[in-house]
């Protein structure tokens, strides 16, 4: 096919994010599967500590799955309600899942995620009485718990870290024939918009580019959440 | 209660039950035993269910990171040089120390204690390095593994016959509850940076590699020395018939194990300040995490060792040993096979091992799956051991064309279950291997009238042998289930959907 132009489309998809405990993973994955999500990714992180002593003894839940899947809104919303009942999202070492809007994506995929939207009942939005960021902060390898220090004082309750290396760049070291990249982290938080600013500057402050951290921060807007406790 | 407590005593609880309640349960209806050694036996279970849960914890906190860090900082070192002296000089450090490989030194008379521990230790020292350098060089799993696995096949011609369960038992044995974690932790952190295609299946193969070290080493001793004969550390067995008897055999076993994990964790430890020293990798925090896994993997691995020795190595050998006499001799093979399905979970390495390939493939090889799989290998080997001590076979008759098996599948299983599945041989042969079912065909050898060396010996080796053919068996019908999903995604695809690969760029619809 010559001349693939990119076309616009009016209809709002969805990247559904669920962080859940590791043995969650399988029934979460199910319920998406029923739900009828085209694509499915998973992806390995580990929650942030919540109390420092816990850690220390090793008893803080570590480590978290990351599904990620891509739906049209109206089937977003239903498999939200749907996986904050099925995993019982919100209480104690559950998870939590958030919506994001896309702004993009491959037709095939997009009609996909279409054709599921078409077929569900429109209305059962989840109520949200305040609006909801995500922020993320990438860091050098080991300073999450820095992020997280600095996060808390400003109103985030907790974070899932997924580790990954620095891609491309000059800094690629080519030894043994392979770029060896630094190794990053990413801590994802997802908090009140109306904290978020106070929260990357939180951050930034103290493990912004100037520090060891070099850390970068970025926020997203999140549509709807399932299993958010924010105080 | 605390969920990660929760979980870690489930583990243990799921690991250690299942093999207790068999053992129980044969002790009952097939092999009447006397209370003394059921005491024991469950005292001692009691103790590995509360080891197993500590080193779990301890190796996630101590071992894993530390053998990430390494292994992560090893592949930004520049040269070749160093990075092969580092890996010589750890794999031989960690083997020197490793509890098992005392016990095999005591078990070949005709050779030296420290001629042969030291030249294990330069096998596995050798062979890490080049594992390491594999890794470094891209060289092909699979071939490095046909070549190396092939001449072990050919040297097993030449050493004396009645040396061959030995060495085989060697590779088994020397990767031991510390090394694993340690090591497979180290492969992860040297593919952490990588940004090819290959990083995920290059994590895995050290350990396989490793194990072939000390094989080829005992070999070669074998050929040197041409020991005639070697010898079973016979199992003695102290009266039990009170519960003071019960408790002075465990806290009179307990120095001497506790002695034994110390020294084996001090190289590690060590290798920990130098490597803090040298690079300041961990914060003060993590540091502290790191000290207290250390201790959570010295306790458990005491408690542990203890009661598998001192509570399980008993009742394997009274078990054998009634067992193979004539009227219930051919229940060895069935029984031998439950028992082995269910051993294997109490390995404790076994959970380290899963949990890693778990996150390191993302969950497409689930911990169950792989649960499911050295279940079901530990079982064959053990029924194919009990049958070899029944009918006399010799190891090599098994040995040989198994690995050929192993080494033909690992051709046309996706390299990442082969790294995977020559790694769980090494891993699935463990303390609980050499404390239980090494007992249980010793008694059961001798009942049988067969020589101890040559056809009770071998059950270590053919524990570390079928596990690699089940999972990359494993290895293939995953793929033939990929292919099906892929066919099922295709399928979702209705006639007159837009199945144009452009880009669509998004608006959002009216509320």
């Amino acid at each position: 096919m010559s001349g693939n132009v990119s076309e616009k489309r009016r209809v709002s998809i969805r990247l559904l994010m669920l962080t859940v405990a590791p043995r969650l993973a399988e029934k979460a994955s199910a319920l998406m599967e029923r739900a009828g999500a085209p694509v499915r990714m998973q992806l390995a992180g580990r929650g942030t500590a919540s109390r420092e002593m816990m850690d220390m003894l090793g008893l803080d839940s570590g480590e978290k799955t990351l599904l990620l899947t891509v739906l049209h809104k109206h089937a977003a919303d239903a498999l939200l309600v749907r996986l904050r009942r099925g995993l019982k999202l919100g209480t104690a070492n559950s998870g939590v899942a958030c919506t994001i809007a896309l702004s993009g994506g491959s037709a095939r995929l997009v009609s996909l995620a279409q054709e599921m939207g078409s077929a569900q009942e429109t209305g059962r939005k989840v109520m949200m009485e305040y609006g909801v960021s995500l922020v993320i902060a990438i860091v050098n390898q080991g300073f999450s718990e820095e992020v997280m220090a600095a996060a808390r004082p400003a109103g985030a309750t907790g974070g899932t870290v997924i580790s990954g290396r620095r891609a491309g760049g000059e800094e690629t070291l080519q030894l043994w024939g392979f770029g060896v990249q630094q190794e990053r982290e990413a801590v994802l938080i997802l908090c009140r918009t109306e904290e978020k600013a106070a929260i990357m500057e939180a951050v930034r402050a103290a493990c912004g580019l100037e520090s060891e951290a070099k850390g970068v921060l970025l926020s997203l807007p999140v549509d709807s959440v399932a299993g958010l406790e924010l105080g | 209660m605390n969920p990660k407590l929760r979980e870690k005593t489930r583990e243990s609880l799921c690991a250690v039950l299942p093999i207790t309640l068999i053992v129980l349960a044969i002790s009952v209806m097939i092999v009447p035993m006397e209370l003394g050694p059921v005491a024991l036996f469950l005292v001692g279970a009691a103790m590995l269910v509360v080891g197993m849960g500590l080193f779990q914890l301890g190796a996630e906190m101590a071992m894993t990171p530390l053998g990430e860090g390494v292994g992560a900082q090893l592949e930004r070192t520049r040269s070749v040089v160093p990075v092969l002296l580092i890996a010589f000089a750890m794999g031989a450090l960690i083997t020197i120390a490793e509890p098992d490989l005392q016990v095999l030194s005591e078990q070949v008379p005709a050779i030296p204690n420290r001629v042969l521990i030291f030249s294990v230790a330069a096998g596995v020292g050798v062979f890490l390095a080049l594992a390491v350098l594999r890794i470094l060089k891209r060289w092909p799993l699979p071939q490095m593994l046909m070549a190396l696995y092939g001449a072990m096949i050919v040297l097993s011609f030449l050493v004396p016959k009645s040396f061959l369960a030995v060495a085989f038992d060697a590779g088994g044995v020397t990767t031991g509850p510390i090394t694993v974690p340690f090591i497979m932790a180290l492969g992860v952190g040297l593919a952490s940076g990588r940004s090819d295609r290959n990083a995920a299946s290059d994590s895995f193969g050290l350990i396989a590699l490793s194990s072939v070290g000390p094989v080829l080493a005992v070999m070669l001793l074998g050929c040197f020395f041409r020991p005639q004969d070697a010898q079973s550390g016979s199992a003695s067995m102290q009266q039990v018939l009170t519960t003071r008897d019960v408790a002075q055999a465990f806290v009179s076993g307990l120095p001497q194990f506790a002695k034994e994990v110390m020294l084996s964790l001090l190289p590690i430890a060590a290798m920990f300040a130098a490597f803090q020293l040298l690079t300041h990798r961990y914060s003060r925090r993590q540091r502290l995490r790191v000290l207290i896994g250390f201790g959570y993997t010295c306790l458990g691995l005491v408690l542990f060792l203890c009661g598998v020795n001192v509570g399980f190595g008993p009742v394997g050998t009274l078990l054998g040993r009634s067992l193979a006499q004539e009227p219930t001799r051919w229940l060895l093979v069935p029984l031998g096979m439950l028992i082995g399905f269910f051993i294997v979970k109490a390995e404790p390495a076994i959970q380290v091992l899963n949990h890693q390939i778990q996150s390191v493939t993302n969950g497409a090889v689930s911990a169950r799956a792989m649960n499911l799989c050295l279940s079901v290998g530990v079982c064959i080997s053990v029924g194919l051991a009990m049958l070899r001590l029944i009918l006399h076979i010799p190891i090599a008759a098994i040995l040989i064309p198994g690995y050929l098996i192993a080494l033909a599948l690992s051709r046309l299983v996706p390299p990442l279950f082969v790294g995977i599945a020559f790694d769980s041989g090494g891993v699935a042969s463990g303390p609980m291997t050499t404390a239980f079912l090494l007992p249980l065909s010793i008694g059961a050898c001798e009942t049988l009238g067969g020589n101890v060396m040559t056809e009770a010996f071998g059950v270590v080796a053919l524990v570390a042998l079928t596990p690699i053919v089940a999972v990359q068996l494993m290895g293939l019908l995953y793929q033939v289930r990929l292919e099906r999903r892929l066919r099922h995604a295709r399928a979702l695809v209705r006639p007159g959907m837009d199945v144009r690969d452009v880009i669509v760029e998004l608006e959002e619809e009216a509320a």
